[in-house]
């Protein structure tokens, strides 16, 4: 169980693709300025994402090391492919409002990565549930954004018209690297809190075990 | 004549790849630490835009077109990529082992830069607002576009690489090191270039 | 290698797994693509129901036969809506900031269905405009309006503020040129839809109409070089039957008969050629010939073609000879009047007065893209040559006035200049607008300045001999 709650937590937080790894940085800065276009893309990749971990890690011990990279392509490829079919087909809002970015998921370096990193040294499920963790951890960061960038620049929230102050630069790709560069400091901010806590915890807990064994 | 110009002033400054598309975002936070291989990875990248291009028009023009094949044009376009970044490392790491070096893991990755993938999805798009009215897409515009496009994309990675070598004199905050000061810098750059779109 | 040894090696399983996973992916997104593909008809419906809100069945109408070019807008295509009986219109209204705006149009009918009764929504989808680059800036607001405001025979207009209002609407968009194409749309799609459920037609209208005996004539490459009083046609005919297109050279004397008539290129076909009147075919026939001779053989109209004279064998070929020696002399006195480069000229504004050899223009030009009218006077002297030129008023707008050519705001660049340096900057028909004299940033102000002294010396001739002591032209 251990195993799986590491796997978690790293996915959404200690190695969050898109605050501590910056990858997939062209989709997140191209569509936070509306949050209903970010939260789509990021359950897209999330789903992407989980197939193709699963597919990979499932294929790991057929395909010959040499034209692995090759392969994952073709599979990462086919799956944006279907992706691109189905939404197209039963969500036409969030097909016209991903554009260009939808197709380009295919260079998405967070999958890519993942399969390299993750999906071909471990199982079906351990791939699935980095999957899902890594997925999510893009969603979050990049709905959290969206609704920042949606709400100074445009005045609205899920395109829903809420003030009429607006913005306006934050809406346009500055803003989108303003926000982003912003977000990732708090965050590491943050999660350096965490860390220094956790070790001084951790710290303690050896000291009192020390003390107790010296007893 | 007009439409050239039309092409140069979109490519390279109002539609400009990274200020206005945010494609290629990856290298250019990447490597762009030092101007010299900045240079070098957007001439490298410009390189692969217009090499694919050339490659994927025709192809998906003529080819996938007419046998309506158009829904596997991903997996055909990151093929058909593939192979001249594969080209272009083994050529750069016989001619200047430095520029290898410095590009580091970025060189197969220019495979996975949106911008090439981008800039061969935009060519077989709409692309009539920028051609003006009348003018037919072929073969020479969507190779001149990315020429254009990459060549926008050089100039802002050198730019970037100037103010980010400036920063490096600077002791900052952890949190602030890094990424997102890079990132803010970027949003400079991106503000300047808004200036641009009154170009019309 | 052996063969066997090639089945065993490493590179036949790399292989094999690259063209396996390559195969069941092609195959995958084949199936998929079968059962996934949106087709254009749903894409149709979904710009629909985008548009009325929910699901509509809808009927397309045959249009094919109408008019659908209209002066304001092209309609697309025409759907009944089943549900309500109203219709959708798909029109792209000329004249937007970057070309054609399209425009999605519903239209209300009267009870007895006969003629339009109202507008209902109005939409211009941005995805389907990419050249309106600021159409995100007109609101649901105007386009409500558009149903709000319906009275018959409205003409919508658009304007930038209440002064500069252009016809019976006015909102304020931060749009005034993609309105404008919409606002066009709209009221092409008006003027159809009344012609169309009443069951007639639009005039088309005939951009020639002014010319006699033109309907075996192809207007649009016929051209003519007045020389003094002579004028020298290059006719070039319609095709007619079985003869395809004649290239005729005529010329026509100051007395309104034919001097001298040649066929450059004989479009006869098969052996048609052989049977033409011989006195046709060498031009002799029509020379020294007046208008009463040609209305004598082909009628007033000039659709007879039973006279021995044509009637040979080859009546066609004959008949396009015949037609082109016809609108030589008909036209004649039409075309001296014709004014030269007036395409950017507001010729009814214009006036002109005559001091002694000076022609003294008061030129008045259109509008030009973001250039307004300008106010121009120039003199014309003796020699062809521009003697002054002066701008009174200015119709640069923004701030394109300090773009402009200096030289050419003051006027210092013309004085002195003859119709060869005109015609050398903006071309021979006057179409050439990328010269860097002209392309300094205020590139349709300069042309404007520039048609107005090309109008200018073209028409000194004309006005000379039409102006007589300061009388005002026309």
């Amino acid at each position: 169980m251990n195993k799986y709650k590491k796997i978690t937590l790293d996915g959404l937080f200690y190695q969050n693709p898109t605050f501590m790894l910056v990858l997939g940085t062209c989709p997140t800065l191209g569509l936070i300025n509306s949050a209903f276009s970010s939260m789509g893309m990021g359950l897209t990749v999330l789903v992407i994402l989980t197939l193709s971990n699963i597919i990979i890690s499932a294929l790991r011990k057929l395909i010959p090391n040499a034209v692995r990279i090759p392969c994952y392509i073709v599979v990462i490829a086919t799956l944006v492919t279907f992706a691109r079919m189905f939404l197209e087909k039963f969500v036409p809002s969030l097909y016209d409002g991903l554009g260009g970015f939808l197709a380009l998921i295919v260079v998405n370096c967070i999958i890519l990565g993942r399969a390299e990193a993750f999906a071909n040294k471990h199982g079906v499920l351990e791939a699935a549930v980095d999957g899902v963790a890594n997925g999510l951890g893009f969603t979050v960061a990049l709905t959290l954004m969206g609704i920042i960038c949606e709400f100074f620049g445009k005045g609205s929230l899920f395109g829903l018209q809420i003030m009429s102050f607006k913005i306006g630069m934050l809406a346009s790709p500055a803003g989108a690297f303003f926000v982003y560069g912003i977000c990732i400091a708090v965050f590491v901010y943050v999660m350096d809190g965490f860390e220094r806590a956790r070790r001084v915890k951790a710290n303690k807990l050896a000291r009192e075990n020390l003390l107790k064994e010296a007893a | 004549m007009a439409t050239f110009i039309a092409i140069v002033l979109s490519a390279v400054l109002t539609n400009n790849f990274i200020t206005a598309k945010t494609y290629g975002v990856c290298p250019f936070l990447g490597v762009s630490k030092k101007t010299s291989s900045a240079a070098g990875m957007g001439i490298a990248v410009t390189l692969v835009m217009v090499l694919a291009t050339l490659v994927t028009y025709p192809i998906y023009t003529y080819v996938m077109a007419p046998l309506h094949f158009e829904f596997l044009e991903i997996i055909f376009f990151i093929f058909i990529i593939a192979s001249p970044v594969q080209m272009l490392e083994k050529i750069i790491q016989k001619i200047s082992p430095s520029l290898y070096g410095a590009m580091g893991i970025y060189l197969p990755l220019i495979t996975t830069n949106c911008a090439v993938l981008g800039v061969t999805e935009l060519v077989i798009g709409d692309m009539s607002s920028i051609l003006g009215e009348g003018v037919a897409m072929n073969i020479g515009w969507a190779a001149l576009y990315a020429l254009f496009a990459g060549l926008g994309f050089t100039l802002v990675m050198i730019i970037m690489s100037g103010m980010r070598e400036k920063l490096n004199y600077y002791k900052m905050h952890k949190a602030i090191a890094g990424f997102p000061i890079a990132m803010v810098t970027a949003c400079f750059i991106c503000m300047a270039f808004t200036v641009f779109s009154y170009i019309s | 290698m052996t063969v066997k040894q090639f089945f065993k090696s490493n590179i036949f399983k790399c292989l094999a797994a690259l063209l396996c996973v390559l195969l069941v992916c092609g195959v995958f997104l084949t199936i998929m693509n079968g059962l996934l593909a949106v087709s254009d008809e749903e894409k149709f419906q979904r710009v629909l129901s985008e548009i009325y809100g929910k699901s509509v069945t809808t009927k397309k109408q045959d249009v094919s036969d109408k008019n659908t070019n209209l002066s304001s807008a092209i309609i697309n295509d025409v759907y009944k809506v089943e549900d309500d009986g109203n219709y959708i219109v798909n029109a792209s209204g000329k004249n937007g900031y970057g070309g054609n705006v399209k425009c999605w149009v519903v239209i209300l009918t009267k009870p007895d269905g006969k003629s339009v009764g109202g507008v209902g929504k109005v939409t211009a989808p941005i995805a389907d405009n990419p050249a309106e680059s600021f159409l995100n800036k007109i609101g649901a607001s105007v386009y409500d309006k558009f149903a709000k405001d319906y009275k018959d025979g409205i003409v919508y207009s658009y304007g930038k503020d209440e002064n500069d209002k252009e016809g019976e609407m006015f909102v304020k968009t931060d749009a005034s040129y993609s309105m404008r194409g919409i606002c066009n749309a709209v009221n092409g799609t008006i003027t159809f839809m009344n012609a169309f459920l009443s069951g007639g037609d639009i005039e088309e209208e005939d951009p020639y109409e002014d010319f006699a005996y033109h309907t075996l004539i192809n207007m649009e490459d016929t051209s003519w070089t007045k020389n003094g009083k002579e004028i020298t046609y290059n006719v070039v005919t319609k095709g007619n039957g079985e003869a395809e297109s004649f290239k005729i050279s005529v010329t026509v004397g100051e007395d309104k008969k034919i001097k001298t008539y040649a066929i450059t290129v004989n479009g006869s076909t098969f052996d048609y050629d052989a049977d033409m009147n011989p006195a046709i075919k060498d031009g002799s026939l029509f020379v020294g010939k007046d208008l009463e001779y040609f209305k004598s053989i082909i009628g007033e109209d000039g659709e007879k073609a039973d006279d021995p004279v044509i009637a040979t064998g080859a009546t066609k070929s004959n008949s396009l000879c015949f037609a082109a020696g016809a609108f030589a002399v008909a036209n004649y006195d039409y075309i001296q009047s014709l004014k030269e480069f007036d395409a950017y000229i507001d010729v009814e504004e214009t006036s002109c007065t005559v001091s002694g050899t000076d022609v003294i223009y008061a030129i008045t030009t259109k509008g030009n893209g973001e250039a307004e009218s300008f106010k121009i006077s120039v003199t014309v002297g003796e020699d062809k040559k521009i003697k002054t030129y002066a701008i009174t008023v200015n119709g640069s707008t923004f701030d394109y006035d300090a773009d402009m050519n200096p030289a050419i705001k003051d006027g210092s660049l013309f004085v002195g200049k003859d119709l060869d340096y005109f015609k050398s900057i903006i071309g021979a028909d006057g179409n050439v607008k990328d010269n860097a004299v002209i392309a300094t940033g205020a590139t349709k102000s300069n042309y404007l300045c520039f048609a107005a002294g090309a109008f200018a010396i073209a028409n000194y001739d004309y006005y000379l001999n039409n102006a007589e002591g300061g009388a005002e032209n026309e």
